[in-house]
């Protein structure tokens, strides 16, 4: 389970830096890779990768800005 | 009387054995529909238990024993599911977080601490798929192979010579 465990947090890890190295790059908005021609269960599991790794970036966030504010 | 006997009757005929080690059905937590459905909202309930103040003094006492996080993640995890909070699979998808609550109250404690035991860290360790294909591989049985005749070429002045295909 601990392998299957590390192999999810990677995966979460590679979410992280991807957003943060495509942040400035623009959504397509027409063609397949569209938003809206997404669906189904790749979609929701997408969307449930996506909410955790934003919520591991803002506790990391966090702990970054309570460490700097401390010295 | 009568009623006794026949009670006394039907306990010893319809009594399964082992039947009083069981469970009735949805008697325990985990059988149940769990409390908590959204993955967010589980996250959510594991930040607010984590940050307790109560909690804080067992916190540290497991960090400091140098217990993997990812050990301590899924310990967490697992008495959420024990309890019916959430269900499993929900667990694992909310795992990251709780390891990385861990890991901030072991930055602010100045703990040092690591989240994945070290075999897995270096990759020492062979994943269970690969085992499971290579013992199927090795209880294959094995086909001994047919042995090979070379014909002798002739070699004589009236020996026909082997016409290349185009």
């Amino acid at each position: 389970m601990q392998q299957h465990i590390k192999t999810y947090y990677d995966k979460i890890e590679a979410v992280i830096a991807s957003r943060q190295q495509q942040s400035k790059s623009k959504k397509p908005r027409k063609g397949l890779l569209s938003p809206s021609g997404e669906g189904g269960a790749a979609a929701k599991e997408r969307d449930q990768l996506q909410t955790i790794a934003d919520i591991v970036q803002g506790i990391r966030e966090a702990k970054e800005e309570i460490l700097n504010a401390r010295k | 009387m009568l009623e006794n006997e026949s009670k006394v009757g039907d306990v010893i005929s319809n009594t399964p054995p082992g039947i009083s080690w069981t469970a009735p059905a949805k008697g325990r937590p985990w059988m149940n529909a769990p409390n908590v459905v959204d993955v967010s909202a589980v996250a959510q309930g594991y930040i607010n238990s984590l940050g307790q103040a109560e909690a804080a003094n067992d916190i540290l006492d497991a960090l400091e024993s140098e217990i993997p996080l990812a050990v301590i993640a899924e310990t967490f995890m697992l008495t959420g599911v024990h309890k019916g909070r959430h269900t499993l699979d929900t667990g694992i998808l909310v795992m990251p977080v709780i390891i990385e609550l861990l890991q901030s109250i072991a930055d602010f404690n100045n703990i040092k601490t690591v989240k994945f035991t070290e075999e897995l860290v270096k990759g020492t360790t062979v994943h269970p798929r690969v085992l499971r294909e290579f013992a199927k591989k090795v209880s294959e049985p094995v086909e001994a192979a047919e042995p090979v005749m070379e014909q002798e070429q002739p070699t004589g002045l009236m020996a026909r010579k082997n016409k290349e295909v185009m």
